[in-house]
């Protein structure tokens, strides 16, 4: 039997959790509209998934989006690893004044961080484009990275690295043999995160690509007639792969109750 | 003199040290060129006359007098805090009793519920506010016979942020409920405080700090969105960060700088306003 606090508090998840989906599965269920209207159904057709391979205005962002977000997570997990290893080390007042300043991306608002970003290619004459979309979505991406790494990195057993030197191991080698394993975990996270920033992003790469190359994000927004079914369809397949993922995660973390038990 | 024979060590962890510190040197390079320096060069366009090289820079404070003198603008600021206070109040109230029921279910329905209601995260920002307004739109047109009847409506704005920053609020409070001694409770149970009391007594004292963070993790991105005016603001709402875009739009780098340095000024005071209030609950805390 269910006590009636029970009932109520399970009434208002489950409430909750239906009103936040609720555009989750209108996007979902439009992305098998047969029109473009994102308003009334007309019939069901899988052409829109076909339009993402097919669609040459589609081609282009869906590209850039990969390679923005690639290049900067690669770029941002490694910055954030050797970082997070450095200030671990450093004094007090070393590592707060450096963890104040890695805060400031993640604090302040996206559009001053593109504002500054924008003044600061004015001032060098760098050109905007996708050079300069990289190296913003990097210096924004890399404070995440490092914030996901650096616990993991202070409670590092110090004797571990200690060993490896007395062992004879050089500084490099004890990095990669020993220090990186452990961290291996937290640096998938890392790169989980900022990964989506970059892929979530929009005015910083609007700011920084002088709307002169498009991700999907800046595509999406110049789209004056509203967004394609086609956007919809790439959405619901990246859902759909985050979705598997979390699956396999429920999945394996009730293996591993049922193991403890 | 008596002298303790000394450790051999120390050279070698000195050289450790160094080893790391250069580790770390593109990384602090990142930071002082691609935040820091942008930072400064901010400040530097919002004092100064428009030029195209660093060194024939004149001060001014036109660009701050230019923005104070027009009222659109100062109403638009305004508008912007008074929705995005509203929205982030809205996501608390949601959020706060969410996180503490979910805090006290099995492990895994608290992962699997948590990770399906900030599933939101994972859509791209821009989609998920068309995706709102999408909804607004069938709505609208079902029993108004007006697809556009909704768009731009405060309840339309507040919907939209409340939609895409929930998450936001939801995680931190969440997290730091999840990690409360369950005992806690029950001593609170055993000393004869009822279900109500330990709620004010116990959970709320010690989870203020988290609600902040999330009341700041709303606020800051929903004042300054450009995305939800966009989609949802039906063209005629204007907040300050389609002023600043604007600015930019005309080239006005100079005073598109000053509405951000202004901006960032007042997220600070609000900032520093909220920590404020932080410390005196945390005191309150300790003495009850």
């Amino acid at each position: 039997m269910k006590s009636k606090s029970k009932i109520f508090a399970d009434i208002y998840i489950y409430t909750v959790l239906i009103i936040v989906l609720i555009p989750l599965i209108s996007m979902i269920v439009f992305s098998f509209n047969e029109s473009n209207s994102l308003i009334v159904f007309t019939g069901f057709t899988f052409k829109w998934y076909g339009d993402i391979f097919t669609s040459r205005a589609l081609r282009e962002p869906i590209l850039n989006t990969l390679l923005v977000a690639g290049i900067s997570t690669f770029v941002s997990v490694i910055l954030g690893t050797l970082g997070a290893m450095a200030l671990s080390k450093q004094n007090r007042i070393f590592r707060e004044l450096a963890l104040s300043a890695n805060n400031i991306p993640i604090l302040s608002p996206d559009i001053l961080t593109a504002v500054a970003f924008f003044v600061f290619l004015l001032a060098f004459g760098i050109e905007r484009g996708l050079t300069a979309m990289i190296l913003a979505h990097i210096s924004f991406s890399t404070p995440y990275a490092l914030l996901a790494i650096y616990p993991k990195v202070r409670s590092l057993d110090p004797n571990l690295l200690d060993a490896a030197y007395d062992l004879g191991a050089t500084p490099g080698k004890a990095l990669w043999k020993v220090v990186l394993p452990q961290l291996k975990g937290s640096i998938i996270a890392g790169a989980a995160i900022a990964f989506t920033m970059s892929f979530d992003d929009y005015i910083v790469s609007k700011f920084a690509s002088g709307e002169l190359v498009n991700n999907i994000s800046t595509y999406m927004y110049s789209q004056s007639h509203g967004i394609k079914p086609n956007v919809n369809a790439l959405s619901t397949i990246i859902i759909l792969i985050i979705g598997i993922k979390v699956i396999l995660d429920y999945v394996k973390l009730k293996n591993n109750k049922n193991e403890e038990e | 003199m008596i002298s303790f024979p000394k450790k051999q060590q120390k050279p070698k962890d000195h050289k450790k040290l160094n080893f790391e510190f250069y580790l770390g040197t593109p990384y602090f390079l990142m930071i002082i060129a691609l935040v820091l320096i942008p930072i400064a060069l901010m400040v530097l366009y919002a004092f100064t006359t428009e030029s195209n090289n660093l060194i024939s820079i004149r001060f001014t404070f036109d660009h701050f007098k230019e923005f104070f003198r027009q009222p659109t603008f100062i109403s638009s600021m305004a508008e912007s805090i008074y929705l995005s206070l509203i929205s982030a109040t809205i996501c608390l109230i949601i959020c706060y009793p969410l996180a503490f029921i979910l805090s006290r279910r099995k492990l895994v329905t608290q992962k699997i519920l948590v990770s399906l209601i900030t599933s939101n995260m994972f859509i791209n920002s821009l989609l998920l506010a068309y995706a709102v307004r999408s909804i607004f739109e069938i709505i609208g047109n079902y029993f108004y016979g007006d697809a556009r009847h909704f768009l731009g409506t405060d309840l339309a704005i507040i919907t939209g942020m409340v939609y895409l920053y929930l998450p936001f609020m939801l995680l931190p409070i969440y997290t730091h409920m999840a990690k409360l001694d369950k005992n806690l409770f029950e001593s609170a149970e055993d000393l004869g405080a009822n279900k109500f009391q330990t709620i004010v007594r116990v959970v709320i004292p010690m989870s203020i700090s988290s609600v902040l963070t999330g009341f700041m993790m709303v606020f800051l991105p929903a004042s300054t969105t450009l995305v939800i005016t966009r989609y949802l603001g039906g063209g005629q709402r204007k907040m300050i960060g389609d002023l600043i875009d604007l600015a930019f739009k005309s080239s006005k780098f100079g005073y598109g700088a000053a509405i951000a340095l202004v901006l960032a000024v007042i997220l600070l005071i609000f900032v520093g306003l909220i920590k404020k209030f932080d410390k005196y609950e945390g005191v309150l805390a300790n003495e009850e």
